[in-house]
């Protein structure tokens, strides 16, 4: 088999055993990498309704087909588990360099049950492993940690995936991190790592990716190519150029910038938050993720010194800016920074705390619950010091370490009106009121709110646009308002989601291929087949996508969940307080039609939103069906 | 009147350009003016004059204006 080490590595922490797996390519061609590869394992794995933070839980960490790739943007690996924040379903997705490592290392996956009895790293090394103790890591800071075991192993290359004091404390949302720089953020990934006293996985490879392709040469012309279209592609000029941060000044132009908590779509000191300032005041470098030419990351410096962690991200700046009511970048960045020096998610603690933010001014809690701590909307001091909290479980801080649905929960009244969130996880700084397959996306994801699900709606708003053109060979034909549900619409969602679906398998990034970037599918199809010597088309790649993503949902109907599920917050339905889009509400009754639409072409039932027998058989997923029903029995 | 590229349009301008001042004769439309620049109408998705949304197809500007225009974004 080409493109792949063929094997996984299966650690059972609770008896210390490492075992290897050999994959065939049978499985494999069903199954590439990523999403697919760890959504298999998890339904198959784990025992219905297990306890996100039991030892049964299983944590998968998946490379993708082309993880290491000489391609830009090919980069990614998956970490999924039941999620603690969700109960469902859990996935994230990173970038950075550390996936192409564990390739070029052996291996393609890391299936790992169990509890650890004591805190341990994991050391994987051109396919020899080991377990080592973690007692003197656990409790520190991120950066020190990844310096401690670079010196101890000896190896200044070394790549370190790890948690932080927020996954050790089992904050629901807390995340990972690689090389500090990049995160596997969202679902509490990080969390259920830390359930396991399992600290970190470092690793070190001297493989070659091209070593392993089938045809290494038309990859590398790939790769040429496509860096080569980075500098003279509009569509990714932008992201060298600004990076996610640019995204702040046209979300608010268009009135769907998230600000106090999705109350308003504008915020008015948009100046003082958007790139130009961001630019100004805290830029360093641009830095990029393995083999990618786009360099879309940013370095900042705090109060002068530069971070170790990297620059916020469009969602950092936006949940702990605008939505926080906060327009001091200094402490959006710093904000930023302890979240990733004790690897908390930053879309959902800033969330979170917005939500809390929302209570407060509403009396719902007051100081005595707070800890004396004013938490009002633009309180930059208030919203440091509930981040200390949250990750060290501290006072109220291990209340909204539970997310803002716990929480809200357990404050009462009509808190969870604040709490902006889909199946537990909390929405990115995405407002789905100005567009509406991003409001379905959040919907629909078996992960609860996710933005990622399927390209936003104004980049195929126009039928002369690049971005429209280029999805034409998906089979998009009709450009579609951004505020629609209709059906064509939902045509175009079913083909965009199976399309992101299979970036997620193969380890592309969102920023790489059509619409929203540069990679046009003809050129992610020949990479498939360049690495793999597969002669796949589009239909197969596509129909890997909905593989991956009914799995997913398999998972979750035999959780409990339904149809009932797959909505979102109140306040979406009801009207923005300002701006452009001032009281404009996501359409309710619009949603509740287009949502059976999409079910019926997604081949699930309009009633319960249960995937049907025929659907998935027709994807190979009979095993599924019989897990489905079997559990239903 | 002065134009500020959002995003990616400054990509199709020679060097560039963030901001710049465009020579106006009169008032002229807007469709017009972006057309002679080079700017390609498609891959705008929100226009502002003197910070109101407009279409540029219908809407003349002059000298004093101050016009932004911004392309489709996504993700985060």
């Amino acid at each position: 088999m080409y493109g792949s080490n063929e094997r996984i590595l299966r650690v059972n922490l609770t008896t210390g055993s490492l075992v290897h797996e050999t994959l065939s390519e049978d499985f494999y061609r069903l199954y590439p990498g990523g999403k697919a590869l760890a959504g298999y394992f998890l339904l198959n794995e784990i025992p219905p309704h297990t306890d996100p933070f039991a030892p049964e839980n299983v944590l998968i960490i998946a490379n993708g087909l082309l993880t290491g790739a000489p391609i830009s943007t090919a980069t990614r690996y998956i970490v999924s588990a039941r999620s603690p924040l969700t109960n469902g379903y859990g996935e994230s997705e990173a970038a950075g360099f550390w996936g192409p490592e564990l390739k070029m290392a052996g291996f393609e996956a890391i299936v790992i049950t169990g509890h650890a009895t004591h805190p341990v790293y994991l050391w994987i090394h051109d396919g020899q492993v080991e377990l080592r103790q973690a007692g003197h890591l656990w409790g520190r800071e991120t950066a020190a940690v990844q310096a401690m075991i670079r010196q101890e192993l000896g190896d200044e290359k070394i790549r370190v995936l790890q948690i932080g004091i927020a996954g050790e404390n089992l904050v629901r949302f807390a995340g990972i991190t690689n090389d500090l720089r990049h995160f596997n953020g969202r679902n509490g990934m990080g969390a259920v790592m830390g359930s396991k006293n399992l600290r970190a996985v470092a690793v070190r490879g001297n493989q070659r990716y091209q070593g392993i392709a089938h045809d290494p040469d038309t990859l590398m012309e790939l790769g040429r190519k496509i860096a080569k279209n980075v500098r003279e592609n509009p569509l990714s000029w932008d992201l060298q150029q600004r990076g996610t941060p640019g995204l702040v000044e046209p979300l608010n132009a268009g009135g769907i910038l998230p600000t106090r908590n999705f109350q308003q779509g504008v915020f008015e000191n948009v100046d003082a938050v958007k790139w130009e300032a961001y630019e100004k005041q805290i830029l360093t470098a641009r830095r990029s993720c393995y083999a990618c030419a786009i360099r879309c990351k940013r370095e900042v410096a705090i109060e002068g010194q530069v971070s170790p962690y990297g620059g916020p991200e469009y969602e950092s700046v936006g949940a702990f800016g605008p939505n926080c009511g906060i327009s001091d970048l200094q402490v959006i960045a710093k904000a930023n920074e302890l979240c990733n020096a004790y690897m908390l998610d930053s879309i959902s603690t800033g969330s979170t705390i917005a939500f809390a933010m929302e209570c407060f001014e509403h009396g719902l809690i007051d100081l005595e619950d707070t800890d004396g701590i004013e938490l009002r909307f633009g309180n930059t001091e208030a919203m440091l010091q509930m981040i200390e909290r949250i990750a060290h479980r501290q006072g109220f801080g291990n209340l909204l370490a539970e997310g803002s649905l716990r929480a809200a929960r357990k404050i009462g009244g009509e808190a969870e009106f604040f709490a902006m969130q889909v199946k537990g996880q909390e929405l990115a700084m995405h407002e789905p009121r100005g567009k509406y397959n991003v409001g379905m996306g959040y919907a629909i994801s078996e992960i609860g709110a996710d933005h990622l699900v399927v390209a936003h709606d104004p980049a195929l708003a126009n039928p002369d646009s690049l971005s429209f053109k280029n999805a034409l060979a998906l089979g998009i034909t009709k450009a579609q308002p951004p505020r629609s549900l209709s059906d064509e619409k939902m045509n175009q969602f079913f083909i965009l989601e199976r399309w992101n679906s299979l970036e997620k398998v193969v380890g592309y990034c969102f920023f790489g291929p059509a619409p929203r970037s540069l990679i046009l599918p003809e050129d992610v199809i020949a990479s498939i087949n360049a690495a793999s010597g597969w002669n796949m088309t589009l239909e197969e790649a596509l129909k890997i996508g909905e593989r991956a993503t009914n799995v997913a949902r398999v998972f979750n109907i035999r959780e409990g969940f339904s149809r009932k599920d797959d909505t979102l917050p109140e306040r979406i339905f009801q009207g923005l307080e300002n701006g452009p889009l001032k009281g404009v509400p996501y359409p309710r009754e619009e949603f509740t039609q287009a949502l059976t639409v999409l079910y019926i072409l997604k081949g699930w039932d309009p009633e319960t939103g249960r995937p049907s027998r025929e659907r998935l058989e027709a994807l190979s997923l009979g095993w599924a069906a019989d897990l489905m029903e079997k559990n239903e029995a | 009147m002065k134009l500020n590229l959002g995003g990616q349009l400054s990509f199709y301008l020679p060097g560039h350009p963030r901001q710049l001042e465009v020579q106006l004769d009169g008032p002229t439309l807007l469709s017009e003016v972006l057309a002679n620049l080079g700017i390609p109408i498609a891959e705008i998705y929100l226009v502002a004059v003197n910070g109101e949304m407009v279409d540029p197809h219908n809407t003349l500007v002059s000298q004093e204006d101050n016009v932004k225009l911004f392309p489709p974004v996504d993700g985060g």
